[in-house]
């Protein structure tokens, strides 16, 4: 009896022996063995590694006024896993988003986007819709104020990252860098955490500060939308610019894109065309042909120049037309009536250095804005002339520029010969051009009585306002189409400095292709710079 | 002696449970402020969202084109010319 009672709590103390083996076995496994396992399980059941961006930085213009600012754009998702009621889901999305059914049948993933930034009418058809399987998530998107000013402020993507335009060039200072945190949570809930530890310290973005005026920009923008539709014109632009530091003030182009809607988004509109598109300038050009001939001796401003009364000029060998007849006239009257034979005849005379001097305002060089596809523009060197090359370089053909770089040129007038470095960005330190002027205090005033002159009497005329300096000069020229320079095809430009005491802006207006023949700058450019010039004038309280 | 032996018994156990009461206390104080500070995190991300999209309608409002067509529609007011102007 004593030895079947010791047998049998024998055999239970082994059972039990063996129990207590298996579970120090299962210890071992689970404590020693693997160990890093579940050691790395429970720290991803308690510990959450969160990695964040900074809201991206705003755009502002120089009064402060927004240009690019944050919004939340809701978009769809479904977790297809875990899909609750696939045949009303797939009916819904087969009728409203056809195109998320394919991703979705074919999808091995836990997540998946059924539509990005949701429109409006898009979101109200999904919450009328209330369908359990179909959620909302919040996404980072950005708002613009001021459409007008859309192909300088440039967009982002869909994951928010610059396109073009500022958004582009400053991508990595509006975005800031991310910042990554480690949340301690309970294992189950996952809603709240303990405590959160930085890990990597991002930084926000910085904001950017433009030397735009939002008022000025959308005002110039509507007159040069007028002009542009009065004529039926391709394009047109506006260019403000204070001459004595390079701010650029107002950067307009007519048809640009809504950025509110790029659905539908043409290239073309998105471009800033002051910059990324160069064109033959046509008579502006004798501006700077008059500052050349006139600081090289080559003319004086009274001297008298034959213009043979006629529409057709032969120079060189190099037969051309020209708008006026004007006889025996001096030189100030050359360039106010715009003479094409007057100037070729001094053109002639500098040789070459009409070249250099085309190139010491900056034709042919980058603005150093450093925009993406910005044109250097092209003038054609002497080694590459015909013997037409510099008649025509004369009035504007045989090279290429960009408004940006006409309106630094005419910056030198207005500032008193000194050449200035165009900017878009607000506080940035200027440049210290003002040291050795390109052009003697002399040439510049004279040129500057000859453009005045040119507004008072001249060609540019509609450009005049009452009770202020008015400088410019028109600019036509024949566009080629096929190969061929046509008279149907031209663009059309006032190249302008509007003064009042210390007060300066040069102004650039700009219509290309009305597709008629027989107008001119002067009553299509010139009238569009009047009405900016007054817009600028009354807004800035120079009156 | 086995009176002073239960008291010191007693008053060892009690001493003890009242730190680990102190250590839950402190605990759920963590937790409760832990929790106090998400949901004013939150509210503080709710309340900036609500700013932004404030300010957007703000600027959906006084957009140029809104004033402009304002003024000239239902106020009948027309653009200025510089020569309608006069320093007083």
């Amino acid at each position: 009896m004593i030895q079947e009672h010791k047998l049998r709590t024998g055999f239970i103390f082994l059972v039990f022996c063996a129990l207590y083996a298996v579970v120090l076995f299962n210890l071992y496994i689970i404590q020693i063995r693997q160990r890093n396992f579940f050691k790395d399980l429970g720290s991803r059941q308690y510990y959450v590694n969160v990695k964040t961006m900074p809201p991206r930085a705003e755009i502002y213009d120089r009064n402060g006024k927004p240009l690019a600012l944050n919004q939340d754009r809701l978009s769809a998702f479904v977790l297809p896993k875990i899909i609750k009621n696939s045949r009303e889901l797939n009916s819904f999305l087969k009728k409203n988003f056809p195109s998320a059914v394919e991703p979705l049948n074919k999808s091995n993933s836990h997540f998946l986007y059924v539509k990005r930034k949701l429109s409006d009418e898009q979101l109200e058809m999904i919450q009328s819709a209330n369908l359990e399987d179909l959620q909302l998530l919040k996404e980072p998107s950005r708002f613009y104020p001021l459409p007008s000013s859309a192909p300088i402020i440039g967009i982002t993507d869909i994951d928010n990252n610059g396109l073009f335009g500022i958004e582009l060039m400053f991508n990595t200072k509006l975005a800031g860098t991310a910042s990554s945190y480690q949340l301690e949570k309970d294992a189950r809930s996952g809603y709240c955490y303990f405590t959160k530890e930085t890990k990597v310290a991002g930084h926000e973005g910085q904001p950017i500060t433009l030397t735009l005026d939002s008022d000025l920009q959308f005002l110039a923008h509507e007159e040069l939308k007028q002009t542009v539709e009065k004529y039926g014109a391709r394009e047109g632009s506006v260019l403000v610019m204070n001459p004595m530091n390079g701010e650029i003030i107002v950067m307009a182009t007519y048809p640009s894109f809504d950025p509110a809607d790029t659905t539908n988004l043409d290239p073309e509109l998105t471009k800033n065309r002051i910059l990324t598109d160069a064109h033959e300038p046509g008579s502006v050009m004798k501006i700077f042909l008059g500052l050349a001939a006139l600081e090289e001796g080559a003319v004086t401003p009274d001297e008298l120049i034959d213009c043979e009364n006629s529409k057709v000029g032969i120079v060189n060998g190099f037969k051309f037309g020209t708008v006026h007849e004007n006889g025996l006239i001096p030189f100030t009257e050359v360039i106010s009536e715009s003479n094409n034979i007057g100037v070729a005849k001094v053109a002639t005379r500098l040789g070459p250095k009409l070249y250099e001097h085309y190139r010491r305002v900056g034709f042919g060089t980058k603005t150093g804005l450093n925009w993406p596809g910005e044109q250097s523009g092209f003038v054609n060197p002497p080694n590459r002339w015909s013997r037409s090359s510099i008649v025509v370089l004369s009035f504007g053909y045989e090279l290429t520029i960009n408004l940006l770089q006409l309106g630094r040129a005419m910056s030198v007038i207005a500032n008193g010969g000194y050449t200035i470095q165009p900017t878009l960005l607000k506080n940035e330190p200027q440049c210290p051009c003002l040291t050795n002027p390109l052009y003697s205090e002399k040439t510049i005033n004279t040129m500057r009585d000859i453009l005045e002159k040119t507004v008072d009497t001249g060609t540019g005329k509609y450009a005049a306002i009452r009770g202020y300096k008015v400088m410019g000069k028109t600019g036509t020229a024949n566009l080629v189409v096929n190969g061929k320079y046509d008279p149907l095809h031209s663009i059309y430009s006032f190249s302008g400095i509007i003064e009042k005491g210390d007060y300066k802006r040069v102004i650039i207006t700009f219509i290309k292709d009305i597709g008629r023949t027989k107008v001119y700058s002067a009553t299509v450019a010139a009238p569009l710079f009047n009405k900016v010039a007054e817009k600028v004038l009354i807004h800035d309280h120079i009156i | 002696m086995p009176v002073k032996k239960t008291l010191f018994i007693s008053c060892f156990i009690g001493v003890h449970i009242l730190f680990v009461l102190l250590v839950i206390h402190k605990q759920n104080k963590f937790i409760e402020f832990s929790y106090e500070k998400q949901r004013k995190e939150k509210m503080i991300a709710q309340l900036r969202e609500l700013k932004k999209k404030l300010e957007r309608e703000r600027y959906i409002l006084t957009s140029h084109e809104r004033v402009k067509n304002f003024a000239q529609k239902e106020l009948g007011m027309e653009p200025m010319s510089i020569k309608q102007l006069r320093k007083l």
